[in-house]
């Protein structure tokens, strides 16, 4: 028998109040859109009609890219960068990559690297040089607590110069790894870098990105059913709270996630080697591509030393 | 006289948390012979299906496939694992596990992969599969955004892509419309009119009634309750009442136990 409480009916309520929806289900729903993303960027990895980056072969592809990353790290003078920048925009360009899928991942860290992480170097007491703009300069010794304030702070230009360096260091970087990931299946770039040495390492960033939606999926499942279940929208706290009991829920049932993920893998024949439909190839394409990217890499560090050293920077 | 293809003498397994998972069960299953497992919820099928497959191990007891005992030291050996994996496919009851790649097309390609045949072949055998279940206008859609449906099929077509001899299916029909179910049980004859092994789990006992050579019935404490034919034992009441398949009001018609679900709301009679 079922208790008799089950039997009565709500009573009607008036129209709900409107709320702006909760910080909580904001994130959620990011979430779940940075899974559409990744989605997307298989999507746009495996276009009707593929360009030159896509055809390439995906160990040629990682191995140049790789190389091209490793030629910045010698670069000391931003407009050297940018001539590597430049090539690979101009190969994705040529490859129908629309640039928003290029930039629209990581525009917004270069500015926040700029001033978090690059800025600082920029002061005198990190790198003394000309000053450019100075902050401050005290006549008398200041303590602050036990904290001796330095007599000057300036911002010079060699630190202004270095700071430019290191972030556009950084961004040719990140645009060489996004325009890696965009043209390259997942499954051909696991294929691509594994080898005896980097095997264990390859599982583990099979099985994360295996289960990475599921996960997602879980999560949204989880806070859909407790809304079902909710008569009244919770307080900001109460979701707080409720959020962090899920997190622990979360991991045990990732962990049992990732176990039965990894037996269906194995039940399917999985013996910890990637394999992907895509064959190697080598071709003229190939050919090409790695002559014009050693021409570049070459060019830029050349440039490098000998012309851009008697600039000013 | 032939090896079984799987055999399991007086298994036993209890999960990390010390429940049990089945308890001393034997089960042996002949070459192209269709066996279901019958039992209530939590008592044993996913478990004992899995022991089957090489996915857990026992703790006491042994499965043998093929006359060779599974282990994880025995299925460390990289020919007898890829024998083994290609001849006896698992479908999971829970169909996410399975589906793990971006598209429907590359879940069902991850096993031929596995298998080393080459890229043509492969592709080859997708498509056909694809086909035969009715999949291709779902290929390159994220295995993630389908109904619950969808995916049992998908997981069905990833399974027998690799093409094995023997399937063991973890409950095939739970998410499937009437229409899709009905489309299973033919999907099962035509597998075992190709000469294939079935091992199905399933509370239903429609299905099971369809498809079954031969049943194992497992009670709620985890043991096999019984064993035969499905003739006798599924029109055993007092068998099926006591490891609580049916309810009280389940009746017999048609010389098959009839389970419907008992309410006052709807009255029907029978013929
Ligand atoms: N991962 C696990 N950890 C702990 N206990 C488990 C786990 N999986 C199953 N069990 C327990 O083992 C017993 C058998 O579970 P099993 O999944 O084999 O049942 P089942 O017959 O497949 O049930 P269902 O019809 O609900 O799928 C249950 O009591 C269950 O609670
Ligand atoms: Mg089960």
């Amino acid at each position: 028998m079922l208790p008799s409480w089950v039997a009565e009916a709500a009573p009607a309520r008036s129209a709900p109040r409107r709320r702006s929806a909760g910080f909580i289900q904001r994130t959620l729903h990011q979430t779940a859109r940075f899974a559409e993303h990744t989605v997307f960027a298989e999507r746009v990895a495996r276009p009707a009609r593929p360009g030159l980056l896509h055809t390439l072969d995906a160990r040629i592809k990682l191995l140049s890219i790789l190389g091209l990353i490793v030629a910045a790290t010698f670069l000391h003078h931003v407009p050297s960068l940018w001539v590597l920048a430049a090539f690979i925009a101009a190969a994705a360009a040529v490859s129908r990559i629309p640039a928003r899928a290029l930039f629209h991942r990581f525009w917004w860290s270069v500015p926040l690297v700029f001033v978090i992480a690059a800025l600082p170097a920029a002061l005198n007491l990190v790198t003394p040089g000309d000053s450019l703009l100075t902050i401050y300069r005290l006549d008398e010794a200041v303590r602050l607590g036990r904290l001796q304030l330095p007599p000057e702070l300036t911002i010079t230009r060699q630190g202004l110069a270095s700071a430019a360096l290191v972030t556009t260091r950084l961004f040719v970087g990140v645009l060489f790894a996004v325009t890696l990931t965009l043209t390259t299946r997942w499954d051909d770039l696991l294929k691509a870098a594994y080898c005896r040495a980097s095997a264990p390492f390859v599982l583990i960033l099979t099985m994360a990105y295996r289960y990475l939606f599921v996960l997602l999926r879980t999560v949204e499942d989880m806070h859909l059913a407790k809304r079902a279940r909710t008569i009244l929208p919770g307080t900001p706290s109460a979701e707080r709270r409720w959020i962090g009991r899920r997190v622990g829920a979360l991991f045990s049932r990732s962990r049992h996630l990732t176990e039965r993920v990894y037996s269906a893998m194995l039940a399917r024949g999985y013996r910890g080697e990637p394999k992907a439909l895509t064959a190697f190839h080598l071709e003229g394409t190939e050919a090409a591509w790695v002559l014009a990217c050693a021409a570049v890499a070459s060019l830029a560090l050349l440039a490098d030393r000998l012309l851009l050293a008697k600039l000013p920077w | 006289m032939v090896a079984p293809l799987l055999q399991a003498e007086a298994v036993t397994y209890h999960y990390p948390d010390g429940r049990a998972g089945i308890v001393e069960a034997s089960v042996s299953v002949a070459e192209g012979e269709s066996l279901v497992i019958l039992g209530a919820n939590a008592s044993g099928k996913t478990t004992l299906l899995q022991l089957l497959a090489g996915l857990i191990f026992p703790a006491r007891g042994t499965v043998r496939a093929f006359d060779i005992v599974l282990s994880e030291q025995s299925l460390q050996d990289g020919d007898f694992a890829r024998t083994f994996r290609q001849r006896v496919g698992f479908l999971f009851q829970d169909t996410d596990a399975m589906l793990f790649s971006a598209t429907v097309y590359d879940d069902i390609a991850f096993g031929p992969l596995q298998l080393d045949l080459t890229p043509d072949e492969v592709r080859r055998r997708v498509e056909e599969t694809l086909s035969l279940l009715g999949l291709s206008a779902i290929a390159q859609q994220p295995p993630h955004q389908l109904s619950g449906g969808e995916k049992k099929k998908v997981a069905l077509a990833a399974l027998l892509a690799v093409s094995p001899g023997a399937l063991l299916l973890d409950e095939p029909t739970s998410g499937l419309d009437p229409r899709s179910q009905r489309w299973f049980v033919e999907l099962a004859g035509e597998l075992r009119a190709m000469g294939k092994t079935l091992v199905t789990a399933t509370h239903d006992l429609h299905v099971a009634d369809e498809i079954a050579d031969r049943v194992i019935v497992l009670g709620e404490d985890h043991r096999i309750a019984a064993e035969g034919p499905p003739e006798r034992l599924l029109r055993d009441l007092d068998l099926l009442l006591s490891v609580n398949l049916v309810h009280q009001h389940a009746h017999i018609h048609d010389g098959r136990v009839h389970v419907h679900p008992h309410s006052h709301l709807h009255a029907h009679d029978h013929q």
